[in-house]
């Protein structure tokens, strides 16, 4: 005997025919990130080379180092500087595709294992407040939507406010509140899982903000759905249908964001690291633009893109999976 | 069980968006109360000599580090400074940069927009490129290397911070117009034979950009957010002005000691950013409502 539920699952959608569709369409979307990350690449080597000051000067160690005219001509030779600027961007491409990055101008070390350790860092964090968001956000929407008047008041004036507020200035609060006043936590990201708790607090927070109103809009139009009507004739509760009903429609734009959320953590990271003194791809990024270091600065988007390029296909393929509906529509 | 149900559904979804009641969206609590808040910030804007007498940039070494009083209701800072006149003096740099980086931001959405919404399928080909790399790139990083490039300064942050929102603005412009290109109007407009110029001019263009003033206005306090960053990371405008980024920036050194100068500016800034999007969503509402009819 056959069940038929509302609501088709991936696997019932899940013939030879679709299989080879959704292969394609993978390969679209890696292909399509292969050329932006090329794109980035190119971007950033030009626009580097239009900050005033000669490279050098970041590689001898900032524009006060005297260094004579051999040992400039010398490094300018070492770094295949004094080519045409067109076969050292052939040049660069041609490494960047085989994943070498070369050596920091500043910190004269490979640049590929120092990015990674600092990609580790600041993935933890934003990860972290991305799930933190995330659930904080399902959890006051789906407990104060389609409620009275007060608990929805309360709950879309939390998300107002919570994203309005600026990363540092909230992170400062928080350093006043808790480290200052209270002492619970320590004031900068002290190693270990203590340390991580007032940055995850700072990026997800104003994120929750933004997340809860996407989320509460796509939930107070579920409950108009006609199956949230019949869910209520057949006589189930109101978590019931919340829960099993209404849950999956509010998750829908949460996953959909994802993407984008990721994107802002990531420019959020900068300032949350810079404050909290903690090692990640932001703080590494603010200084390396600083002191000009190119190496570092082109490793770093190129990364920075990359993550973002797996968690938009990532969510795009969760999406297709929670929503059967996306790939009815694509498939037409 | 029925009633509340038919309540429940007879809900327009315009409600969630702050429109309650058939009183019209003056009547609503958060539209006044975001209304009072940006004339208050507007005045202090444009006439600061109204909301306080005190000079903001008037040293007085010997009430540095004042706990917030009668005679200074946000305390003084460091140097004796009156922190609530610089918070009032602080809101035209603020709300200028806010709604100048928003208008490049849009600005460049827009051509970004139309080339992918109405040009041909290689326009539409290069710009929606254009948009996925700028998305790639975190808005920050895009922020710092063109502050790199342009040095440090307002106008740098300012088109900074519009460089960094354009990609969303461009996206939403784009699908907003490719929607309206095929909507029943522009296709009787082409069936009657008048001219792709007019027909863009005359119908596509109306219906598509009117909710332009809508997101700007939801920019603009996001907008306002990625600056005062900006300032406070050091890439803004410079210490002494009085710009609420910028005193937060100068207030951490003194943490410890003086909270008051990193509360209240702070404070200005929620305030001034909830105000533009709970304006904005209300009249995105608003305009949803009179489309609907």
């Amino acid at each position: 005997m056959t069940v038929s539920t509302d609501a088709p699952t991936a696997a019932s959608v899940s013939t030879p025919a679709t299989r080879l569709r959704s292969l394609g369409w993978i390969a679209r979307r890696v292909g399509g990130g292969v050329f932006v990350l090329w794109a980035v690449a190119t971007v950033i080597f030009f626009a580097l080379r239009l900050i005033p000051g000669d490279p050098v000067d970041a590689i001898l160690g900032g524009p006060g180092s005297q260094a004579s005219a051999e040992a400039v001509a010398q490094i300018r030779t070492d770094y295949g500087l004094d080519q045409p600027l067109i076969v050292q961007y052939f040049l660069a491409m041609g490494k960047l595709a085989v994943a070498d990055f070369g050596t920091s101008y500043a910190l004269k070390v490979a640049v590929a294992p120092y990015v990674l350790t600092q990609l580790w860092s600041t993935l933890v964090l934003t990860l972290a407040s991305l799930v933190v968001a995330w659930f904080g956000a399902l959890a006051l929407t789906l407990a104060t939507s389609g409620r009275g008047r007060v608990a929805r008041a309360l709950g879309s004036g939390f998300e107002l406010l919570a994203a309005a507020v600026p990363h540092f200035w909230l992170a400062s609060l928080l350093i006043i509140l808790l480290s200052n006043t209270l002492h619970w936590l320590p004031p900068i990201s002290v190693p270990g899982p203590l340390g991580l708790v007032l940055p995850v607090l700072t990026l997800a927070l104003p994120l929750t903000g933004f997340l809860g109103q996407v989320m509460r809009e796509s939930l107070t139009n579920a409950y108009e759905q006609p199956f949230v009507l019949s869910a209520r004739a057949r006589g189930e509760s109101e978590w019931g249908v919340r829960l099993r009903h209404v849950l999956r429609h509010a998750a829908l734009p949460g996953i959909s964001l994802s993407g984008w959320a990721f994107g802002s953590l990531l420019s959020g990271a900068v300032v949350v690291e810079t404050i909290f003194a903690r090692p990640g791809l932001g703080r590494t990024l603010l200084s390396a633009v600083t002191i000009r270091d190119i190496p570092v600065v082109t490793a770093v988007a190129l990364l920075s893109a990359l993550t973002f390029i797996i968690v938009t296909i990532a969510t795009d393929v969760v999406d297709r999976i929670v929503d059967p509906r996306v790939t009815e529509v694509a498939a037409r | 069980m029925t009633e509340i149900l038919a309540g429940r559904l007879s809900q327009p979804s315009g409600r969630a968006l702050g429109i309650r009641g058939r009183g019209g969206w003056l009547r609503n609590t958060d539209v006044i109360i975001a209304l009072a808040v940006l004339a208050l910030i507007l005045t202090a804007a444009l006439a600061p000599q109204l909301i306080t007498t005190a000079d903001p940039d008037a040293v007085a070494p010997a009430e540095a580090f004042q706990a917030p009083s009668a005679a200074h209701f946000f305390g003084t800072d460091e140097s004796g400074r009156d922190v609530y006149t610089r918070v009032v003096f602080g809101a035209g740099n603020s709300l200028l940069i806010g709604i100048a980086a928003t208008a490049v931001g849009l600005g460049l959405a827009l051509i970004l927009g139309l080339l992918g919404g109405l040009g041909s399928r290689l326009g539409d080909f290069v710009s929606t490129r254009i948009v996925e790399v700028m998305f790639a790139l975190p808005g920050l990083l895009l922020a710092l290397v063109f502050i790199a490039i342009a040095g440090p300064g307002v106008v740098t942050s300012t088109v900074a911070v519009g460089l960094s929102t354009a990609p969303g603005y461009a996206r939403i412009i784009r699908s907003q117009l490719r929607s309206v290109r095929n909507a029943s109007y522009v296709e009787a407009a082409t069936v009657l034979g008048h001219s792709r110029a007019r027909i863009v001019w005359q119908h596509i263009l109306p219906g598509a950009l009117s909710p332009i003033f809508v997101l700007g206005t939801l920019g603009v306090g996001q907008a306002i957010v990625w600056a005062s960053s900006l300032g406070f990371l050091g890439l803004g405008v410079a210490p002494p002005a009085a710009e609420w980024g910028a005193m937060l920036s100068s207030g951490r050194t003194y943490i410890d000691v003086a909270w008051w100068l990193t509360v209240f500016p702070g404070l200005a800034i929620v305030a001034t950013a909830a105000s533009f999007t709970v304006l904005g969503r209300a009249l995105n509402a608003r305009t949803r409502q009179e489309a609907r009819g």
